[in-house]
């Protein structure tokens, strides 16, 4: 069968790096929301991971498209990469001033109060929700891959970008030795919840309109990817790994470190299976 | 006035004569080909080719009959009156014209290909040399000028047809009802502005069988459904957190 594979790793790519910024970002905040002292350190690494994040994101973009030029083009306010380039250039602004206030080493010349700091991060968590759902209403507004027009698919990647962004800031703490035991007790909710949202989408795209999609993922020459590396890598392994970790008083820093890169390997190719599984085309 | 294409793919000899014209008036390339156990060259659209004929053998029913009976379905853009590539398009580089063409300005393409992803015939093909995307435009040109589409002026076989759209669409109807025929196009993703009429089910002659409805009413009913499953969500995890918390504090007071 002849068919283009129009967007690919460079999408899948900035897809991820999307979710792991806005990911990152919501649970600095949260975390800061919740405890600012206990979680201090925690909210700190998040903050400096999104704006990273976010620039590596806007750098596949530009490589997606070839010349960065061509983003001054821009004209249809309606159409979702016009949302979406807005969207993502605020979020650049907040995560970069939000990293200034909470590093003073960066800029010592630029310093927030308390309250004014508080305003950005929470200004800032609003595009960062946005930004991981946009990538998924980016895909959505494609009317010609019913794949992705499942109304479970900004869910799925929002759980997903929460995951990955929680896995880097642990992996970056855990270089650091900061953390113990670091699997949190959510981890199992996080990760019930992703595969429910994930078998909900793929049953609901399975049954209706997608079976050329499912075909790839299950049979097809995605199912490498999508079994054992989103299934099995990215949600079996560190589930178990989790559960492993949570009866433990004590993790030992390899497991743990398996289980966040597992995580991150899961949550890429997640991405890349519906970036590229979507646009199988029917068997005709 | 809007103006239709009408291709009957009963009347059609499978000459590719519209293929070649396309290719002459609009100055598109001629494409090294692979042999492939088909009639169909070239294998798919690209930036050079706008239009090309589907070839479907078909066996007679008798096993000692060994003929062939051919289908031929032709493949191009069939300018959507609610076109979702101009919708999604973030430099309004498509446009649907009064008269119905939709047409791509290669000028303001910026070549992000999202044209490519959301047309429902998988229509328009990206130029990787270029950096920007193609389809067929009608023959906007042409239309401009009084003069038919290169297509249809080109058919021997009286199988394509240029008019205006209610014309196009009045004949269409008796020509389907008459031959027990499908209308293709005429509902699909909210009405074309080509019309075919088929002899079999669009998907077993090689075309895309799209939604019905056209893609604002599928973006509304995408983002209303997305809607529903965020207020459902929200409302889970409030009462989760409820439960929860009320867990909390009971194990507490039996701690106490």
């Amino acid at each position: 069968m002849v068919y283009a594979v129009e967007w690919s790793w460079l999408t899948s790519t900035a897809l991820f790096f999307g979710g792991l910024a806005g990911g990152s970002y919501l649970w600095a905040f949260g975390a800061g929301l919740s405890n600012e002292r206990k979680y201090a350190n925690f909210s700190k690494v998040g903050y400096s991971i999104a704006f990273p994040a976010v620039l590596v994101y806007l750098i596949f973009l530009v490589l997606e498209l070839g010349t960065p030029t061509n983003f001054i083009k821009i004209r249809n306010l309606t159409s979702m990469i016009f949302v979406g380039a807005s969207i993502v250039s605020l979020f650049f602004i907040f995560s970069l001033l939000t990293l200034i206030g909470r590093e003073p080493t960066i800029l010592p010349q630029i310093s927030f109060n308390q309250k004014t700091q508080r305003i950005l991060e929470g200004i800032g968590s609003i595009f960062a929700f946005g930004i991981i759902m946009y990538t998924a209403l980016l895909l959505g507004a494609s009317f010609g891959r019913p794949f992705w027009g499942s109304p479970f698919l900004p869910y799925l990647f929002l759980v997903s970008g929460l995951l990955t962004g929680w896995a880097v800031i642990s992996l970056v703490l855990l270089s650091r030795e900061d953390w113990r035991k670091p699997v949190p007790d959510f981890l199992d909710l996080f990760v019930l919840l992703i595969t429910l949202l994930f078998v909900l989408s793929v049953l609901d795209l399975a049954t209706v309109v997608a079976p050329e999609s499912i075909a790839a993922l299950i049979t097809g020459n995605l199912n490498v990817f999508f079994i054992v590396g989103v299934l099995i890598v990215g949600i079996f392994i560190p589930f178990i790994l989790a559960y492993y970790s949570m009866s433990k008083k004590e993790v030992p820093y390899f497991i743990s470190g398996i289980t966040f890169i597992l995580v991150l390997i899961g949550g890429f190719l997640l991405r890349y299976v519906i970036v590229v599984g979507g646009q199988v085309p029917p068997v005709i | 006035m809007v103006y239709s294409i009408l291709y009957d793919a009963t009347k059609c000899v499978g000459c590719r004569g519209c293929q070649v014209a396309c290719k002459r008036w609009n100055e598109l390339e001629a494409e090294t080909t692979k042999l492939r156990a088909t009639f169909t060259n070239p294998p798919d659209l690209s930036s050079q080719t706008w239009l090309y004929m589907n070839f479907v053998e078909e066996k007679a029913e008798s096993p000692e009959d060994v003929r062939i009976s051919w289908n031929f379905a032709r493949r191009s853009c069939m300018h959507c009156v609610d076109p979702a590539c101009a919708s999604v398009c973030p430099t309004n580089a498509i446009t649907k014209l009064s008269e119905g063409p939709v047409v791509i300005d290669q000028e303001r393409c910026m070549g992000c290909k999202y044209c490519t992803q959301a047309c429902p015939f998988d229509i328009p093909r990206f130029d990787e040399e270029k950096g920007v995307v193609f389809k067929c435009t009608m023959c906007a040109d042409r239309i401009g000028v009084d003069v038919h589409p290169a297509c249809v002026q080109s058919c021997v076989a009286g199988a394509l047809s240029f008019g205006d759209k209610e014309t196009m669409l009045a004949q269409a109807n008796v020509r389907a009802a008459k031959i027990n025929g499908i209308l293709y196009g005429e509902k699909e993703a909210g009405g074309t502005d080509v019309i075919y009429i088929l002899p079999r089910p669009a998907a077993e002659l090689g075309l895309r069988q799209p939604p019905l409805e056209s893609v604002g009413s599928y973006w509304r009913s995408l983002l209303t459904r997305i809607s529903a499953i965020g207020v459902v969500g929200i409302a889970a995890f409030v009462l989760l957190g409820v439960i929860i918390r009320r867990r909390v504090l009971l194990m507490k007071e039996k701690e106490e």
